[in-house]
């Protein structure tokens, strides 16, 4: 891409073969999915789902009730009340109904013996390299609900500054266990 | 010598009284306000008694509980008043070691040691007070590890190049242009250009200055004029300066603004030296407080020729570092330190190209974003002005139609951005240089990169764009990897496969 000819020319032989099925096959979605790449647990939509409607239903019921004190003891105006209301029941809907399963959908990881690459995201796509050379920790965690479903949330950190630190939820916690130990083997035989 | 047999070292017995003085005189205001209020004695009871006699006793007893012991391998501290504690800072994780040295301490021969880790959030240790000579070994006990240490680094270099080589010098000329064209002074032409106006406008609005003070010294400045051979000339100068409209009051302002930057930057970067020694490079400046600090060099994660607007003008540049080690919140006063304050651009090149014997000196082929960039940042902006024309429509009629250049200078203004926004990818390096009044140029070594983000909104989806997001350890000085935003789709997914294979073929080293 730049600079001198020959090493570019060495570099590219190399980086071809490489891995071939790291290509992604068409490109104008940062989200395409080759077959290598693993989904998370269908399960989590449950949890997601859950957790969303524990959160802002209460958000939902505050905002309701409030809405109505005001509309019945003060001259506040009404439509302005019904607009926040509407506002909050379609967040609220919107990510109970309709989020949780196009988030689980969105996601799924790559392992290799030299990366892992996370895609997710449903609004704002990403898709994140880690060269496990880098990793610098890796933690599991289990919430309430993801242990009512046998679900992990691994999180493996970097020593970067913006993007320090990546979570894979929704993986199977025995899978989860050892995908943790995969990565800091990776890392150990990647960084001696 | 094993090292056990090393013996332990206590801080310099001046720890007794010289931080206990410094802290005193902090507490000279609030002694101050006390007297006023109260009387003073009641005042230096209280200051005695709540304040300089814990702090005394905090370090006499930091004095008497500390010690450390320096060995081949690490550094180690023993510290603690209630709790003992035992800090053992292998040397090979040290990422900067930096000697302080008011101006008091100068005299007394005296400093304090500040080092750094990539683990701790602030300074992992801080020495304080060492003898300079003291602070000096430990400098170069640490130098020289990082020295042995690469010694495949220093091979490369010229093999009978001499011990110690001076990468870069300033003199009182330098020094006085770099503080002539730091930004304060970029700052100061807003303030001019402010006062001018809010000047025109009040004369505009009152039709009168209030002119009390003035007459006043119009008289003094007759009897000057009689008094005086050429004094009517002196009167004009003073009458231009200080009182003659707005003008002269802002021109005062700007070149006292001026000779205050000035001052300023020849306070703090007075004798400035770097020099190379090996694979370490040691700064040493400052007038009043001098500091010495040593950077080893596969310490640095990312490095950064910035142009100020008004240095660009002049053909100057400055040069900012990062190591691992480096946070994000440092204070006020050190806030994103410059490992070269100010050097021509050449020699900026040149210092890069030497601090990073890896890099090419190029020419270099650059890339540029994608060019639907103009249009999209140029729409968000007419937007805005689209509304500001609505309401002032509303408001003021006809004067709305003063918006229709906005969108011209826009464009343009995004056209600049567009043509001097771009990336190079080398063998080891990413280049990032943005900036059209003001140019920044980052290098960053491909082997500290940590990961990868590529990111899509919806915009960028419609449009088959993408940010590429860089992440490296340490940004504090540099602002860290770059954010390559409005990349073409492919060239995004393109260029995060080419970095990440890049990556895994390296070793990241703290």
């Amino acid at each position: 891409m730049c600079n001198d000819e020959a090493t570019t020319n060495e570099l590219k032989t190399e980086s071809d073969s490489l891995s071939e099925e790291d290509l992604p096959s068409q490109s104008d979605e940062v989200v395409n999915q080759p077959p290598s790449t693993i989904p998370i647990n269908p399960k989590i939509v449950l949890v997601w789902t859950i957790e969303n409607a524990i959160a802002l239903g209460i958000l939902l019921i505050a905002v309701s009730a409030g809405g109505i004190a005001l509309g019945a003891y003060t001259n506040a105006p009404k439509p302005v009340l019904l607009l926040v209301w509407l506002t909050v029941l379609s967040v609220f809907l919107s990510r109970v109904f309709w989020l949780p399963k196009r988030a689980y959908e969105h996601w799924s990881y790559k392992i290799n013996d030299q990366t892992l690459e996370l895609r997710y995201g449903v609004v704002w796509q990403k898709s994140v390299a880690i060269p496990l050379s880098r990793l610098q920790h890796v933690d599991l965690h289990r919430g309430p609900l993801e242990r009512h479903y046998v679900l992990s949330t691994l999180e493996v950190h970097t020593a970067g500054t913006r993007n320090a630190s990546h979570r894979i939820p929704g993986l199977d916690s025995d899978r989860a266990i050892e995908l943790r130990d995969e990565l800091v083997i990776a890392a150990k035989i990647e960084q001696a | 010598m094993s090292d056990a047999d090393v013996p332990k070292r206590r801080l310099h017995w001046s720890t007794l009284w010289l931080p206990f003085l410094e802290s005193m005189g902090a507490s000279l205001v609030p002694f101050i306000v006390m007297s006023v209020v109260m009387s003073p004695e009641k005042a230096l009871s209280i200051v005695g008694l709540f304040i300089a006699i814990p702090s005394g006793g905090f370090f006499a007893l930091r004095y008497l509980t500390t010690q450390f012991r320096l060995t081949q391998e690490e550094l180690v501290i023993h510290s603690g008043i209630l709790f003992r504690k035992e800090r053992r800072i292998p040397l090979e994780r040290i990422q900067d070691l930096n000697i302080h040295q008011t101006l008091v301490r100068r005299w007394l021969g005296l400093a304090s040691v500040k080092l750094t880790t990539a683990g701790a959030e602030t300074e992992e240790a801080i020495l304080d007070v060492l003898g300079l000579t003291d602070a000096e070994e430990l400098r170069h006990e640490v130098t020289a590890f990082h020295s042995s240490n690469s010694a495949q680094d220093s091979e490369r270099l010229e093999g009978g190049a001499p011990q110690q080589e001076i990468l870069c010098q300033l003199g009182w000329r330098e020094l006085a242009i770099g503080g002539l064209t730091s930004n304060l002074v970029a700052g100061l032409g807003a303030v001019l250009g402010a006062f001018l106006y809010l000047n025109y406008f009040q004369a505009w609005d009152t039709g009168k200055y209030d002119g009390y003070i003035e007459k006043a010294i119009e008289r003094q400045t007759n009897k000057i004029e009689s008094f005086l051979p050429m004094g009517s000339v002196v009167v004009q100068i003073i009458d231009f300066f200080f009182f003659s409209g707005s003008l002269g009051k802002a021109l005062l302002f700007a070149i006292v603004g001026a000779c205050g930057s000035i001052v300023s930057f020849v306070l703090r970067y007075h004798g400035f030296q770097l020099t190379r020694s090996q694979a370490v490079t040691s700064r040493i400046y400052g007038l009043l407080t001098v500091r010495r600090t040593s950077l080893p060099q596969n310490r640095i994660q990312a490095i950064k020729i910035d142009e100020g607007f008004l240095r660009r003008w002049f053909g100057l540049a400055a040069i900012r570092a990062d190591t691992a080690g480096d946070r994000k919140e440092i204070d006020e006063n050190n806030k994103r330190d410059l490992l070269v304050p100010v050097s021509s651009r050449e020699q900026a090149n040149e210092i890069v190209l030497k601090l990073q014997p890896n890099l090419n000196p190029g020419p270099r082929e650059w890339n540029q974003v994608s060019e639907r960039a103009i249009m999209r940042r140029s729409r968000i902006g007419c937007l805005i002005v689209l509304l500001g024309m609505l309401l002032t429509g509303l408001w003021a009629g006809w004067l709305a139609l003063a918006w229709l250049p906005a969108p011209f200078i826009i464009y343009y203004w995004n056209l600049q951005w567009y043509r001097n926004t771009k990336y190079c990818l080398t063998n080891h390096y990413v280049l990032w240089r943005t900036g059209w009044l003001n140019r920044s140029t980052l290098f960053l070594p491909i082997k500290n990169i940590q990961n990868m983000t590529l990111t899509q909104s919806p915009i960028d989806r419609r449009m088959h764009l993408a940010s590429l997001i860089i992440d490296t350890a340490g940004q504090s000085n540099t602002g860290g990897g770059p954010v390559i935003r409005h990349l073409p789709i492919d060239e995004a997914q393109e260029l995060k496969k080419t970095i990440t294979h890049k990556v895994v073929r390296t070793r990241f080293a703290w």
